[in-house]
């Protein structure tokens, strides 16, 4: 899968033109983001401030009494000022067939599960595309097939998915907490077959009444890596992602009444388990208020922030736009991690984002394999066509 | 002479008292009707002749009117599957403001409330979400989602009121009074079209029994020879001077859809 901004363009050139003229369905999106990080990153390489451009393009034909479809989803990232969040990768790029009560998918797609707020915990098909940042939810495409079966008591999804990808370390979002670099390039695996391993998941899903629940069961390459200290070749201590073969069991379950929404996600796997849940209140249609807890075994040794933290936050909505805070707070040693994000729509075709974290507290009390959260506040602006 | 008039006696007699007995028979019902109960038939029947199309596709323009002179469109495309007994799903795609392109609303009313889930693109996850109460603004419209709701017969109390010509058309008045506590409204006064029954007007009182808004409901057309279905429907809030003109095209209807095309993975590729 291409990674880089060295795979020639002309592939998402070709997938914009086609889309416009093809008789299927084209969009495109372009956006400019200018990040500007309020700290120094101890790193002489890592600017404070970063200028990119965004080109999304997605194009659907259907046939075949709309039971055939072909989806294509681009997406390209090119950094201005350095290359570092340069990258080009296919969200979407399959065929699906749609049978009575069967589904087959085939090719590069991106799954997304689960209810909470305040992370992902239940997710896993997708790695991370980490070049987009620690709060966005951006995953790179993953090469799968999938077979879904719908019928009354819920929808079971079989997932084949033959090639691992990598988590791409560079950049801001990839510095840990304990400020020592990851060398992304030098990854090890737990299977010999490397990324080749074929890895499978089982996804069933059903909603009763009120209650929307899943149970996902996973044996494969575990997409969250571990860090060994190593020594690189000027014989400076790095972290080698290692990425584990696992089975897992995770489960997504929501209750939701007209004004009170409950919700849990659990996961666990070989060595950890990992629990998120919470509530979400509705007092009006476009205001949300969110509480919620994230709880992980792993304690120091957790990849991320949030291994006993509890999280506040809010989420509105108006006519032209809507914004949403979060305050992430340590229970142990009482850090905080605070995020903002604002959205105005210009017209018919334009959008500005405001957004933005702060992390405040002692760092030596976070997890050190924990990604740093460096403060910084970015503004996009979105064109549609 | 006299014999054969005796002799006819008895049958004239019965042919008038079977005269009789038919017009009571007729008659009865009608006098004994009360306005309740015509507001009440009048109802069902203009539901009647609503129902029945099975399933219903359509395109749809928003344009919200602020008082402050702004102004806002959406476009947007629905889908209708009914539940014979129970309501009906509806399923709404955005289509513009291009931002909100491929987000798409299930909503599943039943008789007894409504369930929705949400799609958003940008998260690639169908959300359930808590259904939006009756009184809410459908989105930044002076629609309510009482409003735009399937208007289940069951959930009102009628009244006919009176019967008046509007703008040329003679038209049954009917009062409607929500039954479940949540509504918004005190009641609703209707104006159905006597000969086809198609709703031409709705005034709404708030629950302090104030005018709040008014829908004109105009350019009907007759689909499949059965179903009238408008192309304008207009909503004027009095006492915010707000409005908003929903536009109806490409009605379609009987298109073959199914549960499958109302299900939670059906939004994420509505589009």
């Amino acid at each position: 899968m291409p990674r880089s901004g060295r795979v020639p363009s002309v592939v998402l050139l070709l997938v914009v033109s086609w889309a416009s003229t093809a008789a299927g369905q084209g969009w495109a999106e372009s956006a400019m983001e200018t990040r500007a990080f309020l700290d120094r990153s101890g790193r002489g390489d890592l600017s404070r401030l970063e200028t990119s451009l965004v080109l999304r393009a997605r194009y659907r034909h259907g046939w075949d009494k709309r039971s055939q479809r072909i989806s294509v989803e681009a997406f390209w990232r090119i950094g201005l000022d350095n290359d570092r969040r340069t990258h080009l990768d296919f969200r979407e790029l399959n065929w699906e067939k749609r049978w009575s009560n069967f589904e087959l998918r085939a090719g590069v797609g991106t799954v997304s599960w689960g209810v909470i707020e305040s992370a992902s915990i239940v997710d896993l098909i997708n790695q991370r595309d980490l070049l987009e940042g620690l709060d966005k939810r951006a995953k790179l495409g993953q090469p799968m097939v999938r077979l879904s079966w719908i019928e009354r008591w819920g929808v079971v999804e079989i997932f084949m998915l033959p090639w691992f990808r990598e988590r791409v370390f560079k950049g801001r979002d990839a510095l840990l907490r304990a400020g020592v670099p990851v060398a992304g390039d030098t990854a090890v695996f737990g299977s010999g077959a490397g990324p080749r391993h074929l890895d499978w998941a089982v996804h069933w899903t059903h909603a009763v009444g009120p209650f929307d629940f899943g149970v996902v069961l996973f044996s494969g390459t575990n997409r969250d890596p571990r860090f060994i200290e190593a020594r690189d070749d000027n014989a400076q201590t790095v972290f080698i992602p290692k990425y584990d073969r696992v089975r897992q069991v995770g489960t997504h379950a929501q209750w939701t009444t007209s004004r009170w929404l409950w919700k849990l996600e659990t996961m666990t796997r070989t060595g950890q388990t990992t629990v998120g849940g919470g509530v979400e209140y509705v007092p009006v249609g476009f205001l949300s208020v969110f509480v919620e807890y994230l709880y992980d075994s792993r304690g120091s040794e957790a990849t991320t922030l949030f291994e006993d933290d509890f999280f506040l936050g809010a989420r509105l909505h108006w006519l032209d736009g809507d914004a949403g805070v979060g305050t992430y707070i340590d229970r142990a040693n009482g850090n905080m991690l605070f995020t903002a994000e604002g959205t105005r729509r210009f017209g018919d075709r334009w959008t500005v984002t405001l957004a933005g974290h702060l992390y405040g507290g002692s760092t030596t009390a976070d997890p050190p394999y924990s990604p740093r959260w460096d403060n910084r506040v970015s503004l996009t602006v979105r064109r549609f066509f | 002479m006299c014999d054969r008039i005796r002799n006819q006696l008895p049958s004239w007699r019965i042919l008038i008292s079977i005269n009789v007995v038919l017009h009571l028979l007729t008659a009865l019902p009608v006098i004994a009707q009360t306005a309740e109960e015509r507001g009440r038939t009048i109802a069902q029947e203009a539901y009647r002749r609503d129902s029945g199309f099975h399933d219903m596709t359509a395109q749809l323009t928003m344009v919200i009117h602020r008082a402050n002179g702004r102004e806002r469109t959406w476009e947007m495309r629905t889908k209708v599957l009914e539940v014979p007994g129970d309501g009906s799903k509806t399923v709404i795609m955005f289509d513009s403001p291009l931002d909100l392109r491929g987000t798409a609303l299930l909503t599943v009313d039943h008789r007894t409330g409504s369930d929705q889930w949400l799609y958003l693109p940008a998260f690639r996850r169908v959300k359930r979400i808590a259904s939006a109460s009756q009184t809410e603004s459908f989105m930044g419209s002076e629609f309510s989602y009482e409003d735009i709701r399937s208007q289940m017969f069951e959930n009102y109390r009628y009244r006919l009121v009176g019967e008046e010509a509007l703008d040329g058309r003679d038209a049954f008045i009917v009062e409607r009074v929500p039954l479940n506590a949540a509504s918004g409204y005190s009641r609703q006064i209707v104006w159905f079209d006597t000969h086809t029954y198609r709703t031409l007007r709705v005034d709404y009182y708030d629950r302090s029994e104030q005018l709040v808004k008014t829908l004109t409901i105009s350019g009907y057309r007759l689909y499949l020879g059965r179903f009238w279905r408008p192309d304008t429907m207009l909503m004027v809030n009095h006492q915010t001077d707000a409005s908003t003109m929903l536009r109806w095209r490409d009605y379609a209807f009987e298109t073959g859809l199914t549960d499958r095309d109302f299900d939670r993975r059906s939004l994420t590729s509505a589009n």
